[in-house]
């Protein structure tokens, strides 16, 4: 499930990972939720995605809520690198989210927008730090560009297929010791 | 062959517990009388008299085909069950199974007592097959599934026209908007419909209101919510909203039966977002059976049960035999043959509900595997109690009748002894030679409505409501295809929607169409359904029911079950 | 919760309270003029309670895309037209291609106090019938339409700022007027009474409009009305006269019945207006032509789709006379004048011989005694209409003579009649013991309530064909 506020690019987002193709199935400027699938492969097997998005708009904080209480395994956090300071919403969207949700559910803070370096007010290490604090895996990411994008639906993907089948002697995945080994390479290309 | 206890019989793979405290639950539950006059009659006082009607009307208890002891079943619309609120809290109705009060609810008590003790220990946890992720057992379980069952879902393509035009669409999605069934199409596909659906009641939900249904010029969309699952129904008939949303539950029941309440209630209390397909994996056959089974027996409209048309003597025999083969865990034995009841003996004091039997008939002719030897299955009857499972020894007697006889028990671990049941009663009948006279009936389970001597009349439906029972002519020419068919129950569905709608109920409806004329009747004590050719008159109609009516009491003894047997 | 078999009325208690079903809110949006995210607000054009905080306007226009959008996925074509809550009902009509109009209507209630004295609401929810509202909400974009021409149009000539101000100014006024418990199976109709013209009268009535056609050659159509509600002549394409006669019957004629009345009863009261002896006057425009400071604005009308029309409407004591005329021209006090020495006096003539002939038919049809049935026919190929059931139909007084359960039953039949186009009978014995006969045969649709609660089928047959041979004699009825 994406939270974030609105305008934060939570859409774009999807839209990208989904190879660009938009879908005009909206119903996310209605009832202020919107659904895609997307099929992941991870070690050779396939990984079904069904990806919520949620509309950022206070109106729809309600209906919202409805959803991530407790019903979902995968909570993406996105915010703006380029917006205000980290502010009361950030933080109200993330303890929240902790609140409700079941202890073992995956939350992941996203900055969006990193191809837009130069009117960036959030530093890299703010979100780093907030993500500490919360004890979440961080990166950032640019819808447009797509650094990232792919790599954060990946790291899902492989957390999902892990718990699924988990062998008893194998180790446990650790999402974020694979985000950290796996973001270096992708922003040392996407940046240089 | 034999499927020796306690594993499960192949085609029902489930895991099952009962909770601990299950047995404090059924103690603090009180008795829910959904009905407390006897009367299928609307409740309200205005409503209570009936008119005078075109022939004069029977009493309640003395039309044709009620019991002259007592009932059978357990008798009740299920209107409760259809205008109850979203909260479900509990059981939605409580052992209802007895008529007399207190002193026999100790009784069941003490049966589940036992039953769960002997159930808790042995049975696999829910909760722990969460904890270890997915086991191999339901792993491999999934696997099959997808390989076979499924295939044909899997490969329908949910954006084509093909998929769209379906007749009616059914679908179940957890609170949290997982897929759990769909009639058509691989839920996983479907996933973002359900989603919708999901959003949809949820956004209604939040103005603190109720989704009941959508309307277009074609089709309905009705939404039933019985915590924690959410039903949908989109239909092309012409059905009324009403009886849509009997089809759901009738689903929902069926999901409750596989599960029990606690468990259903227990999974999502524990963790939301849970792929109920896990457990149900591999009974979506016998939901998809049930949907097919609605669409073609007009038990499921009529809430009644049909029997086998049968000598009086042939089964008294039967059913003293089935007395006898009794035991201390045995609460019901159940003769059926194509879906018609031969007979069936009960407990004292414990009533089967019409749906419970309609969930048995449903699970027994779903699936083929039961035919081979002697199954034994868990089973929750939802109506009776929706919190515990009974144990039924399923087993053909005969496999080109379709003669299958179910015995009900409580205790897990009766299989022999309810086997030997089966044998005892084998033996008497085929000594007895009533097992032939039986044989000889089932070459010719239905009549003909010709026999009645009515020349326009082509089909009816007449139900006593007071034994819950009804009777019903073979479908005939000009309704030979399943469309036509199909079509025929369309129009009882129709009448049945106008006599029974529920705020502007009638006493008679006559329609004059192209194909037929059709009448329907309801009486407080019966329920009259008549499809005659387009060239009978009303003068005809009139005559034909009076002349109907004799000869279904002359007939009575054949058609129903007059003397309910208990053990 | 339990479940409530009779109807509202009668199941009222001593301290339970009743409530109608009452309008919540009307909405006309367009999805295409906001698609952006943060835009939504753009895409309503009109919503009434304009109080409602604008976020809750978003949610509930939200919600109607999305049912029509879900719905779509089942059959692109055919969208969802309502959808039923527990507590409202919402109507769905695209009157014009993206261009929606929503009404809720809230359910019947009946407030009951339980033991402890707290007020229980119990919601009917199967009280309202589908078929009326689509046809109320139908109607409400027709006379929209009729006053103001298409929204296309109006976006044409001023944009998104032009139609949103026509429709607070149409709509503001129209919804209350709208009376949703009275609405009944004649809004599904909205059919036209048609007075029973013998040969004479009918010359009578082209004499009459040849001679004003041709002395005021700006009228481009004429209609005739007699006693407010029988159409002598229609002048006009029929879906344009139904809503014409809509606004006429159901609105401007009861604002004007008064001086009427007191006209018939003293036919020598004294002239309104100038000296000549005629009871004409004018409905619409001027009270008084002749006053030089009179003013002589009529409304303006469209009418095929696009033409735009003035509205003179005149009466002269029973009957009363539409005439339009091409709004591109203006009308001067001395058209006025003009019509009002001409129209005045012809129209208190064929009034008066009209009434005559009225008297007459009436005696014909023998003395009035309470029939033993009353009835509604309609026929959808001429819209003709007629009822013995309602008193008394304005748009906020529909005074029928039987309950209104039947009256629910009579649309039950309809909507039954409505799924196959074959000829078709429905005879229904009610509850409370009522016969209930519907016929439907060649377009043509009958509604009969009988009185004799004691007849058997076969009666109830007899009965209605007498009704038939003696009303609808030329009419072919499947027996």
């Amino acid at each position: 499930m994406l939270l974030g506020d609105s305008g934060v690019g939570k859409t774009c987002f999807l839209v990208r990972f989904k190879d660009g193709a938009f879908l005009s199935g909206t119903f996310i400027a209605t009832v202020g939720i919107d659904f895609r699938n997307k099929i992941v492969a991870v070690d050779g097997v396939k990984v079904k995605l069904q990806i919520w998005d949620t509309a950022g708009q206070e109106r729809f904080r309600s209906v919202t809520h409805a959803y991530y209480r407790d019903a979902q395994d995968i909570y993406i956090y996105i915010y703006l690198i380029t917006g205000y300071a980290f502010c009361d919403t950030d933080r109200a969207w993330l303890t929240e989210i902790h609140e409700y949700a079941q202890q073992d559910v995956v939350i992941m803070l996203l900055g969006n927008k990193a191809d837009m370096n130069n009117e960036r007010v959030i530093k890299q290490e703010e979100g780093e730090k907030l993500a500490r604090e919360y004890g979440v895996p961080f990166m950032e990411t640019s819808a447009k560009t797509g650094v990232n994008v792919e790599l954060a639906f990946l790291a899902v993907a492989k957390e999902l297929k892990h718990r699924a089948g988990r062998q008893p002697n194998e180790p446990k995945f650790r999402i974020h010791d694979y985000i950290e080994s796996q973001k270096k390479k992708t922003s040392c290309c996407g940046f240089l | 062959s034999r499927t020796p206890p306690p594993s499960l019989s192949a085609q029902v793979p489930l895991s099952f517990s009962l909770s601990k405290d299950m047995a404090a639950d059924v103690h603090d539950k009180k008795v829910d009388w959904e009905l407390q006059n006897g009367s299928l009659a609307p409740a309200d006082g205005s409503h209570s008299e009936r008119s005078e009607s075109p022939t004069p009307g029977l009493i309640e208890g003395t039309e044709p085909g009620a019991g002259q002891d007592r009932a059978m079943f357990v008798h009740t619309r299920s209107y409760e069950d259809l205008t109850a609120g979203g909260e479900v809290k509990g059981c939605p109705q409580q052992m209802e199974s007895s008529l007399e009060g207190q002193s026999n609810m100790e009784e069941i008590n003490k049966d589940f007592n036992e039953l769960s003790t002997q159930l808790t220990g042995v049975a696999m946890d829910v909760e722990e097959e969460m904890e270890s992720g997915l086991d191999e057992r339901s792993l491999s379980r999934q696997r099959s599934r997808q390989d076979s069952v499924r295939s044909e879902k899997e490969e329908e393509d949910v954006t084509a026209e093909s998929w769209r035009s379906h007749r009616k669409h059914v679908f179940v999605l957890s609170e949290a908007g997982k897929p759990i069934y769909s009639r058509y199409g691989a839920e996983e596909t479907l996933s973002s419909t359900m989603g919708v659906m999901m959003a949809l009641v949820s956004f209604v939900e939040a103005e603190k209101n109720v989704i009941k249904s959508i309307h277009s010029d074609d089709y309905k969309v009705v939404f039933m919510r019985r915590s924690p699952l959410v039903l949908v129904g989109v239909a092309r008939t012409c059905q009324s909203e009403q009886d849509i949303a009997r089809e759901l539950l009738y689903i929902y029941y069926q999901i409750i039966s596989l599960l029990t309440f606690t468990q259903l209630t227990r999974i999502f209390e524990q963790k939301q977002n849970y792929d109920l397909r896990r457990l149900l994996a591999g009974s979506e056959r016998i939901t998809d059976n049930l949907l097919n089974l609605m669409d073609q027996d007009p038990s499921f409209l009529m809430s009644a049960v049909r029997c086998l048309p049968l000598a009086t003597s042939t089964r008294e025999a039967i059913s003293s035999s089935l007395q006898q083969a009794k035991a201390k865990n045995l609460v019901f034995s159940i003769l059926l043959s194509r879906n018609q009841l031969v007979t069936l003996v009960r407990k004292k004091d414990q009533f089967l509900h019409h749906v419970d039997l309609h969930l048995l008939v449903n699970l027994i002719s779903s699936s083929t595997s039961f035919r081979e030897g002697e199954a034994w299955t868990p089973i929750c009857l939802p109506k009776f109690n929706c919190n515990g499972f009974f144990h039924a020894h399923i087993s053909y007697l005969d496999q080109v009748t379709d003669l299958c006889l179910l015995l009900i028990s409580t205790d897990r671990e009766d299989f022999f002894n309810i086997s030997n049941c089966k044998r005892r009663f084998l033996e008497r009948i085929k000594k007895r030679s009533t097992y032939q006279a039986l044989q000889d009936s089932l070459q010719n389970p239905t009549y003909s409505c010709t026999q009645v001597g009515i020349p326009d009349l082509r089909h009816f439906i007449y139900k006593s409501r007071s034994s819950g029972l009804f009777t019903s002519p073979e479908v005939e020419a000009p309704y030979i295809t399943d469309e036509e068919r199909e079509r025929l129950l369309g129009l009882y569905q129709y009448l049945y929607s106008r006599v029974h709608n529920s705020s502007r109920p009638l006493n008679f409806i006559y329609h004059t169409g192209e194909s037929e004329n059709l009448l329907a009747w309801v009486t407080s004590g019966f329920e009259l359904y008549m499809c005659f050719s387009p060239m009978g008159s009303k003068a005809g109609a009139v005559a034909a029911i009076g002349k109907l009516m004799k000869w279904i009491r002359k007939e009575e003894d054949r058609l129903f079950i007059l003397n309910p047997p208990t053990y | 919760k339990k479940f409530l078999f009779s109807s509202p009325r009668m199941a009222t208690g001593t301290q339970d309270k009743q409530y109608n079903p009452t309008l919540l809110s009307f909405f006309i949006y367009n999805p295409k003029f906001g698609p952006k995210e943060g835009e939504e607000e753009k895409k309503i054009l009109f919503y009434h309670p304009n109080e409602v905080e604008k976020n809750e306007k978003i949610r509930n226009v939200g919600l109607c895309e999305a049912i029509v959008q879900f719905t779509r996925t089942f059959c692109p074509t055919k969208p969802a037209k309502s959808l039923h809550t527990q507590k409202n009902r919402q109507f769905f009509h695209e009157p014009e291609e993206n261009f929606w109009m929503v009404m809720v209507v809230r359910n019947p209630m009946i407030e009951k106090s339980n033991k402890d004295g707290k007020p229980l609401v119990e919601y009917q929810e199967e009280e309202i019938l589908d078929t009326v509202y689509n046809a109320v909400l139908q109607q409400c974009y027709s006379m929209y339409r009729l006053f103001n021409g298409s929204f296309a149009q109006a976006l044409e000539t001023g944009g998104v700022e032009l139609l949103k101000q026509r429709l607070e100014k149409f709509f503001y006024r129209y919804l209350q007027t709208l009376h949703l418990k009275s609405c009944d199976l004649l809004d599904v109709f909205g059919g036209i009474s048609f007075f029973p013209l013998d040969k004479m009268t009918y010359l009578k009535i082209q004499s009459f409009v040849n001679k004003v056609e041709e002395n005021l050659d700006l009228v481009k159509y004429t209609s005739l009305i007699f006693g407010s509600k029988d159409v002598l002549r229609s002048g006009l394409e029929q879906d344009d006269m139904r809503i014409l006669y809509k606004y006429l019957t159901t609105s401007l004629f009861p604002r004007h019945t008064e001086p009427e009345l007191a006209g018939r009863d003293s036919p020598m009261r004294t002239e309104m207006s100038g000296n000549l002896q005629h009871y004409g006057r004018f409905l619409t425009g001027p009270s008084n032509p002749n006053d030089p400071e009179a003013k002589c604005r009529f409304p303006k009308i469209f009418v095929n789709t696009e033409e735009e029309l003035h509205l003179i409407v005149y009466k002269a004591m029973s009957a009363a006379v539409c005439f339009m005329v091409d709004a591109s021209l203006e009308l001067t006090r001395d058209f006025c004048v003009k019509l009002n020495k001409l129209v005045g006096p012809h129209l208190t003539v064929l009034a008066s011989d009209i009434c005559e002939q009225y008297n007459i038919n009436k005696r014909l049809s023998g003395p009035e005694k309470e029939p033993q049935f009353k009835y509604i026919y309609f026929n959808h190929m001429n819209l003709a209409e007629k009822s013995t059931i309602h008193m008394r139909k304005t748009a906020s007084i529909s005074l029928t003579s039987v309950h209104p359960d039947l009256m629910k039953i009579l649309g039950d039949i309809n909507s039954d009649f409505s799924r196959v186009d074959d000829d078709e009978e429905i005879i229904v014995k009610a509850m409370s013991d009522y016969w209930v006969v519907g016929k439907k045969s060649d377009q043509r649709e009958l509604y009969v309530i009988l009185n004799q609660k004691n007849a058997n089928l076969i009666e109830v047959n007899e009965e209605v064909k007498k009704l038939c041979a003696t009303q609808f004699s030329n009419i072919f009825f499947l027996d």
